[in-house]
């Protein structure tokens, strides 16, 4: 089977701003990826380009056996898009907006997803979407996303914008997956989005710096481990551990800094008599820095 | 596989999104018709109408449609003066140019082409179709007004042909149809709403503007090319009318083109 999604050297520049470098991706069928950075690190210029919304400075991507800049509209035929930020028309009702999805498309649409969704957001479908708020009108944009039984579902910041119905999110991309598809988001909170999918893809200035389960990309920056022991500690406990970057000991309790893999410094821990160990997970910010100062992304 | 794109659709959508501006502006349409043909009666012989056609300047003469044995007391006088050049022109202005502004730039402002460039369908569609969509609501503002027009001959004593009422308003929909093909060009080449409205208040201006500014600058306007000097009178030319629908056809290949070139603003 061939990819949903190839770039090749992808880049973007607006003017002289550098939205996405020479990005090389691809996506698996079935694959749920995350693109995870800061606020402007390229996550959404990214998923603009798939969509040719913006055509690429250089370098080329292919989306459901289509080049962006030649087949567009071939691409959103097959492709489930939920912006992050959901403007709909005016005066337009929630089935009407719905029905809008459907008349794109010469082929019939399984309605019965929105007669189930709906009326968990306490809405009807005869509502207007300006009674809507941003959360809920995401999760209609997603039915309408979904409804088309798209190969390819992108979401931009589904995390922050449907957060108040965050299970029925979660629970709708499930459902999706189960049935094969594959899921392209985007997102600034790396413990969620890590949580959610299969991979995750770590972007900095435009720039993939890396990709991988989110374990992995951990072990790839420095973790965070606050251990409380039942009685003081030696204070050159973890010296024998080559993962221990540094470690402070003040009475019971050990902040230590890991590179690498955190099971062996926890057996450690726990033969010395750990009673509590807490892991303080890095913050996007932190990874990528960490990435950047350990060379790990250059 | 590729499959060919779903036509209309687009243009449904945006016909239906601006019912409200339509029903807004056809009313006002209407009622001013409905005062042209209430007040033809009182002005039909009266001693100082041409005199008062005689001693206007000759561009705001021309500007209303009144000229050589045409005067306000002519039924066509009348009609050109109050309706076909002023009113019709300009109200339908204010449905079709704001129209125009909102399906390109003014939608890119708010976020709603995210969602919009997305669908599948192509990019010319979105400007044709909406344009197609503008021509029509505006189309559809002018109906009610022509009606009224029309039983005008009967009821007020207009005694206009209803085949010329008609065509006159044909042209007064082809005019306001150019003026908001440009500016729906200048939208999607650029996609800069400031430049959108700035055009969509420039346009009309000039093209009324030149009709004052006398004969020779009059012959560039479009409001001559398509309504001619006296409207309701004379019929226009059928030739103008083409020009017009030439450029306005130009203008939606050019802007089709553009907006498929440019990245969407978001």
């Amino acid at each position: 089977m061939q990819p949903v999604v190839t770039t090749e050297g992808l880049t973007k520049k607006f003017g002289r701003t550098k939205a996405v470098l020479d990005l090389d991706l691809t996506l698996e069928p079935g694959e749920y990826l995350a693109l995870v950075g800061r606020p402007d690190s390229g996550k959404s210029t990214i998923l603009h380009l798939l969509l040719d919304l913006v055509h690429p400075t250089s370098g080329r991507a292919r989306v459901v056996g289509f080049e962006t800049t030649k087949a567009a509209y071939q691409i959103h035929r097959s492709v489930g898009w939920v912006p992050a930020h959901v403007v709909p028309p005016r005066r337009v009702t929630i089935e009407g907006w719905l029905d809008r999805t459907r008349s794109y498309r010469r082929s019939e649409i399984d309605g019965s997803l929105r007669t189930r969704v709906i009326p968990q957001l306490d809405a009807a479908l005869t509502d207007n979407l300006s009674e809507l708020s941003q959360a809920e009108l995401g999760l209609v944009a997603l039915v309408g996303a979904l409804q088309k039984e798209p190969e390819l579902l992108l979401l931009d910041e589904a995390i922050i914008g449907m957060r108040a119905h965050e299970d029925l999110l979660e629970e709708l991309v499930g459902e999706y997956r189960s049935h094969g598809g594959t899921v392209l988001m985007t997102s600034r909170d790396l413990a969620k989005a890590g949580a959610m999918a299969d991979h995750v893809g770590l972007l900095d200035s435009g720039d993939l710096i890396a990709r991988g389960t989110i374990d992995e990309l951990r072990q790839l920056g420095r973790q965070r481990l606050e251990i409380v022991f039942e009685s003081d500690p030696r204070e050159d406990i973890f010296e024998a551990s080559p993962s221990v970057v540094g470690a402070v000991v003040q009475g019971n309790v050990a902040r230590v800094l890991v590179h690498g893999k955190t099971e062996p410094v926890v057996e450690i821990a726990r033969l010395n008599g750990a009673k509590e160990i807490i892991l303080h997970e890095s913050g996007v910010d932190e990874l990528v820095a960490d990435l950047r100062n350990l060379g790990v992304a250059s | 596989m590729k499959v060919k794109s779903v036509r209309g659709p687009v243009a449904k959508h945006y016909f239906r999104d601006n019912q409200v501006h339509a029903a807004i502006a056809g009313t006002v349409l209407m009622l001013a018709a409905a005062a042209v043909v209430a007040l033809a009666p009182s002005l039909r012989g009266r001693a100082g109408a041409p005199t008062l056609a005689e001693r206007m300047p000759d561009g705001l003469a021309a500007l209303l449609g009144v000229g050589p044995g045409v005067s306000f007391d002519t039924a066509a006088g009348h009609t050109d003066a109050w309706f076909l050049s002023l009113a019709a022109p300009l109200v339908l202005c204010a449905l079709a140019l704001p129209a125009a502004v909102r399906a390109i730039a003014g939608c890119e402002a708010t976020g709603e082409m995210e969602w919009l460039a997305a669908q599948p369908i192509e990019r010319a569609q979105v400007v044709v179709e909406r344009f197609v969509a503008v021509v029509l609501v505006t189309a559809q503002a002018a109906v009610p007004a022509t009606i009224m027009l029309v039983l005008g001959g009967g009821i007020g004593e207009l005694e206009l042909a209803p085949g010329l009422v008609a065509w006159s308003m044909i042209r007064v929909v082809v005019l306001v149809s150019l003026l908001a093909a440009i500016v729906m060009m200048v939208s999607a080449l650029t996609g800069s709403l400031d430049m959108s409205v700035g055009v969509a208040i420039a346009a009309p201006i000039v093209a009324f503007g030149l009709i004052l500014g006398g004969e020779s600058s009059a012959r560039l306007s479009p409001v001559r090319w398509v309504l001619g000097e006296t409207p309701a009178a004379d019929g226009g030319t059928t030739i103008g009318v083409l020009m017009a629908v030439t450029i306005l056809a130009a203008c939606m290949l050019i802007g089709s083109a553009g907006f498929q070139r440019r990245d969407i603003i978001l």
